[in-house]
């Protein structure tokens, strides 16, 4: 008799491979399909044992998945034995709902029992029987308990195999879904496995499509103008089964039902989203908003008296009148303008990294799900997008851990509209400077226009480019925990100091440029009026580009968006720098006269300002992200057109803010 | 006036370094993704956090 195991990773299969045959595999799954299969003979039986890879279904998504479908369909084993993770009861049986679909004899071991008594669970494991006339064996194959049960259910099988028929309770779908799969079995005409078939082929399996005719065609095309999204259905109804019977079966769960308490508020279908932009909105209403009111002034007054210090200590070393512009007008008011919102910047990492802590943030992918796998991605996109919100340049890189190859190119276009920390000064900058009551608001509105436009983008990208079917997204729940604070600081420094780190090296460096070319005209002569400069001589080139976004030609605020392409906080540096050479400022970093003062950038009204944020968030990301994106895409032409595509939309979008908003301005 | 020769001095050494590093070495910002410092240690924080 020919036995194999499956279940979950990490549900103990090898331990109990291991225990069964007295080898010693290597406990681990099988990484890629050339593997050496893992077979042994169970002690005192005449047969023989095969390990599957861990897998969570037996779609067609993964490697894994797919050599133990094909090892399913394919050598018909005589009994499968599927290992199940009790502490990870709902997981382990949606794979269990689709082996009771394949007309091979099932045992279900629930490991772990160890484990179980530790934590005071009660497990009614006939009730389970009952539940799916499916033998149930309990044992713990790292103590080697209860394997005397099932080893002699494996010998009692291997005399009478033939007398056995595997008649299981498999669950059940909509009414139309089941009529629809009675039709399919009929219309396949095979004995084997023809219930798991036909499911598959309702859900279009692709690896299947040789199995389908034209009747079965029609039939699903008929199912599927009930069921639009039949995989979701399937996958939603074995859920709503399984959630029954882990109601009867599991009788005492002290730490689940506290998760569940929680997920049953923050992933309610009607409550989970808004309660999510609550958060979010409180967020950064707390850290742009309250704490930067509470904290500007507090870094203004460190700069001021930095730059006191600094005049008084060059004059006394008789440095010229240049010396003193480009150390006060061009470096310190060029870093300051920057670190000026580094508390902000510190509470939105600290927020962020509370909620990761608690276990929330994984929650929200699942709430997404749904959402995003209508507009062609899985809730798991959602991983780029929240460490995209720290830096880009990661957050692109982390679309690594997407399996399809089109969602994984889509999320690598759409993380850079997520507003990351370099992005910050820009939001804090105009929306405390132009939304005196209402910066907290203004700037958490900003990031669900970010949503909205990755939402928007995702949509167009799936109807033209990537039109393939996306992957269900599974992933394990962490438990809700009370944060660790050394986590969440330490996380929350690192994120700082690469901040720092910025401000000394790239904004270090392009304020020296800006005072350079701010200062000095193409005839290389100093202290000349800025709007001669070098630098009003190139914007001026670009200028009339930005008249649909900011309804005027300003050369300055050209220089500034292009100089957002090296690094975005380098737009505010690049206005504090042009101010400060313009007017003489002597270093000051205080927003409302960088908006104010010589009329460089006193034409911003609020709604110039909020649609120039808008291009500057969501145009070409800075170079380091275009690096990352050519890096992940493995192609500079898709580079590229990715670049051209989020400037396109932002220059769009920014531009048509701007033309409404004055035309509300006007009729109101 | 010597502090202002130094201040040049100091300028001229720095874009020196850094058009090396940029131009030469091909190690900094997005001209060399692979070769970038910052960008191999950002790379390894996302594969230890996300365990790839």
């Amino acid at each position: 008799m020919r036995v194999c195991l499956i279940g979950n990773q990490n549900s103990g299969k090898t331990t109990l491979f291991n225990s069964l045959t007295g080898k010693n595999q290597k406990i681990g799954n099988w990484p890629g399909v050339t593997i050496d299969k893992k077979e042994g003979n169970i002690k005192t039986t005449a047969s023989s044992i095969v390990d599957l890879p861990g897998i969570y279904s037996l779609s067609p998504y993964s490697s894994e998945e797919n050599i133990s479908r094909n090892f399913l369909l394919n050598e018909s084993p005589d009994l499968i034995i599927n290992v199940i993770d009790a502490t990870n009861f709902e997981r382990s049986l949606y794979l269990t709902s689709q082996l009771l679909e394949l007309n091979i004899p099932l045992v279900i071991c629930i490991n772990m029992l160890d484990v179980l008594e530790k934590h005071n669970y009660k497990f009614d494991h006939k009730k389970l029987e009952a539940l799916l006339n499916v033998k149930v064996f309990m044992l713990s194959a790292l103590k080697k308990k209860g394997l005397e049960n099932l080893i002699e259910y494996v010998k009692h099988l291997e005399q009478n195999l033939s007398m056995v028929k595997p008649l299981y309770h498999f669950f059940e779908f909509s009414p139309r879904v089941e009529m629809g799969l009675k039709k399919i079995v009929s219309l396949l005409n095979i004995r084997e496995n023809s219930r798991f078939l036909a499911i598959k082929l309702l859900e279009e399996d692709e690896k299947l499509q040789s199995y389908v005719n034209k009747e079965i065609k029609n039939e699903v095309q008929n199912v599927k103008n009930i069921e639009a999204d039949i995989e979701m259905h399937i996958a939603s109804k074995r859920y709503e089964r399984i959630e029954d019977i882990k109601k009867e079966v599991i009788l005492f769960e002290l730490k689940t039902q506290k998760n569940d308490k929680i997920d049953s508020i923050f992933l309610n279908k009607y409550v989970g989203i808004p309660i999510f932009i609550v958060i979010m909105f409180s967020i950064y209403f707390l850290s742009v908003g309250v704490i930067g009111s509470a904290t500007t002034g507090l870094v203004e007054s460190a700069f001021e008296w930095l730059i006191d210090k600094t005049t008084l200590g060059l004059e006394s070393l008789k440095a010229s009148e240049w010396v003193i512009s480009l150390t006060n007008e061009g470096i310190l008011s060029g870093i300051g303008a920057v670190l000026g919102f580094l508390p902000q910047i510190f509470i939105l990492f600290i927020l962020i990294n509370i909620l990761e802590a608690t276990g929330y943030m994984s929650r929200v992918t699942l709430l997404f799900d749904r959402l995003f796998h209508k507009i062609g991605l899985s809730g798991k996109s959602l991983i780029p997008f929240i460490v995209g919100a720290g830096c880009s340049v990661p957050g692109i890189m982390s679309t690594r851990i997407l399996e399809n190859e089109e969602e994984r190119k889509m999320s690598v276009l759409l993380t850079p509209f997520m507003p990351c920390s370099a992005k910050l000064p820009i939001i804090a900058l105009f929306a405390g400077a132009l939304f005196p009551n209402s910066h907290g608001f203004v700037s958490a509105t900003l990031y669900f226009l970010a949503i909205l436009v990755i939402i928007f983008s995702a949509l167009l990208l799936k109807k033209f480019f990537y039109k393939s079917h996306q992957n269900l997204f599974m992933s394990e729940l962490p438990n809700y925990k009370m944060p660790s604070f050394k986590y969440v600081f330490r996380d929350s420094f690192e994120k700082v100091f690469e901040f720092l780190k910025r401000a000394g090296t790239i904004i270090f460096t392009l304020s020296i440029i800006v005072w350079f070319l701010a200062s000095f005209n193409f005839r290389f002569e100093y202290g000349v009026d800025i709007n001669e400069s070098i630098l009003a001589g190139i914007g001026r080139a670009f200028s009339f580009l930005l008249y649909p976004i900011i309804g005027t030609n300003s050369w300055a605020a050209t220089v500034s968006f292009l100089q957002g392409l090296v690094a975005k906080e380098a737009v505010v540096t690049s206005m504090s720098v042009l101010n400060n050479v313009a007017d003489n400022l002597n270093g000051t970093i205080n927003p409302d006269i960088l908006l104010g003062g010589s009329g460089l950038f006193s034409f911003f009204t609020p709604l110039s300002a909020y649609s120039f944020m808008v291009f500057n968030l969501f145009s070409a990301p800075c170079i380091g992200a275009m690096a990352a994106m050519k890096k992940e895409f493995k192609s500079k032409k898709l580079m590229l057109y990715g670049i051209l595509f989020q400037t396109g939309l932002a220059y769009v979008l920014a531009s048509l803010i701007f033309l409404i908003g004055s035309l509300l301005q006007v009729i109101f | 006036m010597w502090i202002d020769w130094i201040v040049i001095l100091l300028l001229v050494l720095y874009f020196g370094y850094l058009a090396y590093r940029l131009f030469i070495k091909r190690d900094v910002g997005g001209c060399n993704c692979s070769k970038s410092k910052h960008l191999k240690k950002m790379m390894k924080n996302v594969r230890k956090d996300l365990k790839l």
